[in-house]
């Protein structure tokens, strides 16, 4: 058939795996759900490769596949086995700057806590390198609403984690967050 | 203090760098660990299938 995938689509959706199981991981909160949804998306792809535009971006248009596979058929599901505990392998603490840290446990166990939709666009712009444009396509809504929806994430999980910020911290921190705000 | 707030009496001005660093970072941290976790065979079998079928239907 002619239809058929290419090598190099082939090639390419098997470099997308460990990226569309993280993804996966980090929707549904649970590994097994995870790779469940991995092979569903995986099955798709392949049965409509001829939809996939070359030279657009891969990633964006498999995660739109998982994430409405997930949305149609793995909530109810993923939502009974959330379970942070003992469905991600390691526990390594996250060096901030200075004196702070995250542990990771914590940060996974808030990271659940968030919702769906906070925590997906701020998977997609924060870790997967998606931009806010690609987000917005493959959530099909606006842009703006991706970045109220970041921020949004973002506020939450500080209150959660209780991550203090500058102004909790006095004036000798004023010069700190000049500085900071001066990056791009 | 020298934070904004508007009308809803919520903080408009964005958050400081350094808590986002802080998130920017565990995020990563999180999602890094969960990406370089090992393949399970079943995505590369479920592939090899999947092309092997093609090539019988041809």
């Amino acid at each position: 058939m002619s239809d058929a995938p290419s090598r190099s689509f082939r090639d390419n959706l098997v470099k997308e795996i460990p990226n569309l199981r993280a993804f996966a991981a980090s929707l549904s909160g649970s590994m097994q759900t995870a790779d469940d949804l991995v092979q569903d998306t995986l099955l798709k792809a392949w049965g409509h490769s001829a939809k996939f535009a070359e030279g657009t971006n891969l990633r964006a248009w498999l995660f739109t596949i998982l994430r409405n596979t997930y949305y149609s058929m793995y909530r109810r599901r993923g939502r009974e086995v959330q379970d942070t505990d003992g469905i991600y392998s390691s526990k390594v603490a996250v060096q901030g700057n200075q004196d702070s840290a995250i542990d990771l446990a914590d940060f996974r166990v808030a990271l659940a806590k968030l919702p769906e939709e906070q925590r997906e666009v701020l998977i997609m712009v924060g870790a997967t390198g998606l931009s806010y444009e690609e987000a917005a396509d493959i959530c099909n809504v606006a842009v703006g609403t991706i970045k109220s929806r970041v921020n949004r994430a973002r506020t939450r999980l500080a209150e959660l984690l209780d991550i203090k910020g500058p102004s909790d911290l006095g004036p000798d921190r004023t010069s700190f967050a000049v500085v900071q705000a001066s990056n791009p | 203090m020298t934070q904004a707030v508007n009308d809803l009496g919520r903080s408009a001005s964005p958050m400081d760098e350094r808590t986002k660093n802080l998130l920017g970072r565990a995020l990563k941290s999180h999602y890094d660990d969960l990406v370089t976790a090992p393949i399970p065979d079943r995505f590369l079998m479920l592939l090899a299938e999947l092309e092997a079928k093609e090539v019988r239907d041809e």
